[in-house]
């Protein structure tokens, strides 16, 4: 009885100590985000982005200084020491979101001057070239980003859910960004590290 | 909670009736060797109050002792302690005749130990290089290897801090409020003086105090206590000083009752194991008894122990591969002379009145006052408009230079043409990196004539560039105390103790050496306008040699704590139960108004105060004479310390954030074997520390939104305050112990520990640079730190010893033992391990390209080489007539082995690009735009630094008893 006694005892605490042991690296790490799905950081002149003017001579071009950092994505309407009336898209290429059930984006932007804001909208029926305001083309505006304060300020514009273009039907997702002058106000916009990411 | 515990204080009390039986046991103890009776020997019979002095003759005498079976334990310094089984029969006087004492030869090994662990005992409260100070001396086997084989590896029991065991004198804990440590200098030297002690284990029952759950050690300083005569030593060994001489002498009791001990000590060394490590250290003692008549008797102890020492750099990988373990870049020559910047200076003289009153036979009160004032200093270079006068100071360094692809150019031979490698490509020279390697190994210390230079000549001896001066701590600590012991039946036996501590702590930074210059200035130059003002009652004072700059604020502490505990004695079984209460009240006084905190730096903070209370207890069973089970259990709360309640105390009066007390549990069970020839101990324990708070100063870069902080002030000098610690101890330990024969006895010892962060933490950042008018508080909250499964610094979490030792009849005898160390492992940097290095504050996402594996790889916790140790130990005496002549000898370390103790990550480079920059492994750079993460060679300038162990080192001691 003693012997058992004994045993029990001793057994129970050696074993709980050694069942309590961990090895080394089962520690836990600070926050990694899965790598997004899709990023640009417009740092060559972004072939594979298309660049379309529907009003006005100025376009989207390539700022190799004052991106976030370095290169980004900049057009103004002012040139010609005026202001013009300009329409013109930045359209990403298309994105397979397909396989997924949620997904989210991200960009960074910064400007200068008065003028409308940039605008942000997703289609998963645009062509992949050309006009995108032509007919049968549906762009759904993407709100709540959050935008530079001005004076190039770079800001990121927090996470959109863009959940609702995942799924069947949305093999061919794009993103654009739509900027807007007129002859008596125009902004300069810059845009950069454009990510898609799904959890 | 605070209620119930002060009613089961009491309530346990008249629980318990006085009751009394009589009857005696006498004896007579004489020396082994020399056959001469001895005078002082302390007789006590186990778990009563009944405590006897020897006389001339060696005799003492009992004649009221209750019946049955007791233990009388027989002990004094320099002797083996023995325990004696006497059954004690009604109405009669059982004669034990002479009871022969051995000398103790492990005494003369307790002088060895204290040069390993007194070099780094609180020395510099910064943890990691810190031992355990209850490394005892007792007759456990584990706990004797502990101290005198690990010690040097700062092994640590159970991998417990300092802060959880209790120091005392005469019953006073000398734990310092400010960081709940105790100041070992503050008796160092003073071996002979401090022999008379009491240790106590883990979380077992001491007499004097409730205690911590690494253990007690109690120093007793009662003059009749001493044995009667006279020593001297002398010393010599190659550790942190190379001699010492020590006297004692004892005058035992005479016949109007007066007893007094005195001692000194010198311990000195121009340069210690490491280069440039003064010490010169001078210790006195004294303590008076007046024994009134046989109920009172009172004590003066006057304790004054200095201490004055070079101290040593934690060294990176970098310097330590140029420069060896040894190097200290504290150091310089100045007049052919070697020069330490940093010495700390230890002076706090202790004294303390004692009475004893012997109430009845069954009662004994003792109550102490005491009254401890003096200073610690540690001196350093301050600079101001000048460069870093560090001689590691990184941009000093070849890493710098390696690191920066800029700093690279294609190598040509005497014709200008390409010098290439074996396969054809471009090689590569660093010039830049080469003159700072030339540099470092051929000067690399503290440039005094440089800096001499400098004020007088460049400055023209008017202002100073730079200066020595002191960070100081000038205490004034009131003590009393008040312990009772009381045998309350046959079974029960009481001790209950009252504490009062009262200290006001000035600390402030002093200027001690304008190094040829002829005033400073008392501003902040990393600040400007009010803000660079330490003091906006004084602003822009000149300070001269003696005068206070900088900080200077009083913290005051009053604590208050009660503690009872009831042991219960019976045939089978022991058990005991305690608990405690305590108050402690915390206040900060600035005498300062600090510029950048104009509204809450000058004058007192608010009062913070603690209310703690704890619960212990434990059995054991004995399973036959020689057999033991043997459990503990213990629960508390502990105030936090003084030092982390005031998260920035040298400028503002701010309460650490989430500050709480800590709670501390631990259980552990023992099986215990002692048969004739074979001793043997295995236990198991567990322990959990949870609610704990980190403070840590560092310049980190990278820690703060540029939106948020403006551009330039990302980077900043912060206090980083980590709260809800949660740590967890368990492991085994294993103490055996043979008689081959009667002469040869051989030791095994073993503990296999874990020690480890058990949560994640909480983080925040006090930074200076953001606080203004409408923010005294600048907090930023970094959230979780990621701790939880690392590993906690500063032990080897396994050791494993061996060992043999013959002990030759003809008094002399050598010993040996083989040790194993392993699973020690770097202080991790809390803020690596929070978000902060992962996200980018701008995108508010993880940094592009990182993944788990990336960041595993990066953040894993250094574990340090497992290593051996061998070390020798010997002694012989000679007894010429009545005096005693000895020698001691040992030899640690024996093939020299150079080993790192301990270390830890610099926390500078606070996010993942900044800390993947300086340890990029990619150089020279033929494409700069290739930024991968390769392990590889790497050139960082803010890599891990390392503490490092003793290579060889002997000590010899030749002693003189008359």
């Amino acid at each position: 009885m003693k012997k058992n006694f004994k045993l029990i005892i001793l057994s129970i605490l050696f074993s709980s100590v050694l069942i309590s042991c961990v090895n080394d690296g089962d520690t836990e790490i600070p926050r990694v985000d899965p790598a997004p799905l899709y990023k640009e950081s417009f740092e060559t002149n972004f072939p594979n982005w298309v660049k379309y003017s529907k009003t006005g001579s100025q376009v989207w071009s390539l700022e190799t200084k004052y991106g976030n950092p370095a290169e980004c994505a900049k057009i103004t309407g002012f040139s010609g020491g005026a202001n013009n009336d300009n329409v013109d898209w930045l359209i990403s290429p298309a994105q397979n979101l397909s396989a997924l059930n949620n997904a989210k984006l991200s960009f960074d932007n910064a400007y200068k001057f008065n003028g409308p804001p940039i605008e942000v909208y997703i289609s998963n029926n645009y062509s992949g070239t050309g006009n995108p305001e032509v007919s049968g083309v549906t762009w759904t505006k993407i709100t709540g980003a959050i935008l530079s304060v001005g004076e190039y300020k770079w800001t990121g514009s927090g996470s959109l859910n863009i959940s609702n273009f995942t799924g069947v039907g949305n093999e061919t997702v794009y993103i654009a960004f739509k900027y807007t002058s007129t002859s008596s106000e125009g902004s300069t916009w810059e845009i950069d590290n454009v990510k898609i990411a799904t959890e | 909670m605070k209620k119930l515990v002060i009613s089961t204080i009491f309530v346990m009390q008249v629980l318990f009736s006085f009751a009394q039986t009589g009857t005696g046991i006498t004896g007579k103890v004489v020396d082994s060797k020399t056959q001469k009776p001895l005078q002082g020997v302390v007789a006590s019979i186990q778990n009563t109050n009944l405590t006897q002095i020897t006389d001339v003759l060696g005799k003492f005498s009992f004649l009221d002792v209750p019946k049955g079976k007791q233990l009388l334990q027989i002990k004094t310094q320099g002797y083996k302690e023995q325990l004696l089984q006497i059954e004690v029969v009604s109405g009669k006087v059982l004669d034990l005749g002479i009871v022969f004492f051995e000398v103790d030869q492990t005494e003369e090994q307790q002088l060895s130990l204290i040069t390993i662990t007194e070099n780094d005992l609180g020395d510099d409260n910064s943890g990691s290089e810190s031992t355990s100070g209850l490394l005892q001396a007792s007759r456990d086997a584990f706990q004797q290897t502990a101290a005198f084989n690990w010690g040097q590896a700062r092994f640590r029991i159970r991998g417990l801090d300092n802060e959880y065991g209790t120091v005392l004198i005469n019953g006073i804990t000398m734990n310092k409020i400010y960081d709940g440590r105790p100041q070992w200098g503050n008796w160092g030297g003073l071996n002979d003086a401090t022999r008379n002690q009491e240790f106590t284990s883990g979380s077992a029952p001491s007499d004097y105090t409730f205690g911590g759950i690494l253990g007690t050690q109690e120093i007793n300083t009662r003059a009749s206590l001493y044995r009667k005569g006279s020593r001297v030593s002398f010393s010599g060994t190659n550790t942190n000083y190379s001699w010492r001489t020590m006297g004692t002498h004892v005058s035992g009791m005479n016949k109007d009752g007066w007893a007094f001990v005195i001692s000194g000590s010198r311990r000195w060394a121009n340069e210690g194991y490491f280069e440039g490590t003064n010490y010169a250290a001078n210790s006195l003692f004294a303590s008076v008894e007046k024994k009134f008549n046989e109920k009172h008797s009172l004590n003066f102890t006057s304790i004054y122990a200095q201490n004055r020492r070079g101290k040593t750099s934690p060294n990176s990988q970098e310097v330590n591969d140029l420069k060896g373990f040894k190097y200290n870049s504290y150091w310089g020559y100045q007049d052919g002379k070697k020069r330490n910047s940093r010495e700390k200076n230890i002076e706090e003289p202790i004294n303390m009145l004692s009475h004893y009153w012997k109430m009845s036979d069954k009662t004994n009160l003792n109550t102490n006052v005491s009254y401890q004032i003096g200073s610690v200093g540690n001196s350093r270079i301050d600079f101001q408009s000048a460069n870093n006068p560090d001689p590691t100071y990184y941009k000093n360094l070849p890493n710098y230079y390696l690191n920066l692809s800029t700093y690279y150019f294609p190598a040509k031979d005497e014709n200008g043409s390409p010098i290439l490698d074996g396969e054809g490509n471009q090689t590569y020279t660093n010039p830049q990196a080469l003159i700072a390697k030339n540099n470092f190994l051929n000067n690399g210390q503290v440039n005094w004539n440089k800096i001499y230079y400098t004020n007088a000549i460049v400055n023209k001896g008017e202002k100073s560039a730079y200066v020595l001066y002191e960070d100081r701590t000038d205490d004034k600590l009131w003590s009393a105390n008040s312990i009772i012991n009381s045998n309350l039946s046959d079974n029960i036996n009481m001790n209950a103790g009252i504490n009062f501590k009262k200290l006001r702590s000035r600390n402030f930074q002093r200027l001690i050496d304008l190094l040829g210059g002829s005033y400073f200035k008392d501003i902040d130059p990393f600040y400007n306008d009010d803000a660079s003002q330490s003091d906006l009652n004084n602003p822009n004072r000149n300070v001269l040699v003696g005068d206070d700059y900088g900080y200077n604020y009083y913290l005051n502490a009053t604590t208050f704590d009660g503690f009872t505990q009831f042991k219960f004695r019976y045939k089978k079984i022991d058990f005991y139960l305690g608990q405690s209460f305590s108050r402690t009240e915390y206040q900060r006084e600035g005498l300062y108004k600090n510029g950048i905190y104009a509204s809450n730096s000058y004058g007192k903070s608010s009062n913070v105060i603690f209310e703690n209370f704890g619960f212990k207890g434990g059995l054991t069973y004995k399973i036959t004479g020689r057999q033991m089970l043997d459990f503990n259990g213990f629960y508390s709360t502990k105030a936090p310390s003084l030092k982390n309640t005031f998260s920035n105390a040298r400028i503002n009066n701010n309460v650490t954030p989430d500050l709480r007390s800590e709670s501390i549990m631990s259980v552990d069970g023992s099986y215990i074997i002692k048969a004739p020839k074979f001793k043997g101990r295995l236990t198991g324990y567990y322990s959990k520390i949870m609610n704990s708070t980190e403070v840590s100063f560092f310049y980190g870069e990278g820690l703060f939104d540029e939106e948020a902080v403006g551009a330039g002030n990302e980077d900043s000098f912060i206090s980083e305050i980590v709260t809800g610690i949660n740590k967890k101890q368990l492991g085994l330990e294993l103490g055996l112990e043979y008689n081959l024969t009667s002469t040869i006895k051989v030791t095994g010892v073993a503990a296999y520990g874990q020690y480890t962060y058990d949560n994640n933490p909480n983080l925040k950042v006090n930074d200076d640079a953001q606080a203004s008018t409408t923010n005294s508080n600048p907090i930023t909250d970094f959230g979780k730190a990621y701790l939880k499964n690392y590993r906690l610094p500063g032990s080897p979490q396994q050791a494993y010893s061996v060992g043999l030792e013959y002990r030759d009849p003809k008094f002399w005898w050598i010993g040996t033992n083989a040790n194993y160390l392993a699973d020690t492992y770097i202080d991790i940097s809390s803020i690596l391990r929070t978000n902060n290095f992962t996200v980018d504050k701008q995108t508010g996402s993880s940094y592009e390209g990182l993944t788990e594996e990336t960041v595993r790889g990066l953040l894993k916790q250094e574990k340090f080489d497992p290593i051996t140790l061998v070390n020798l130990v010997g002694g012989k005496s000679w007894k010429i007539k009545s005096n005693t002549f000895g020698f001691f000898a040992s030899i640690n370390n024996v093939f020299d082995i150079t080993y790192k103790t301990g270390g830890f990550e610099q926390s500078r480079k606070a996010t993942y690009p900044d800390y993947k920059a300086d340890n990029t492994s990619e150089l020279p750079l033929n494409n700069p735009a290739n930024g991968t993460f390769n392990v590889g060679q790497t050139h960082p300038s803010f890599a891990p630094k390392y503490f490092y162990g003793y290579g060889r080192t002997y000590f010899v001691n030749f002693y003189i008893n008359f």
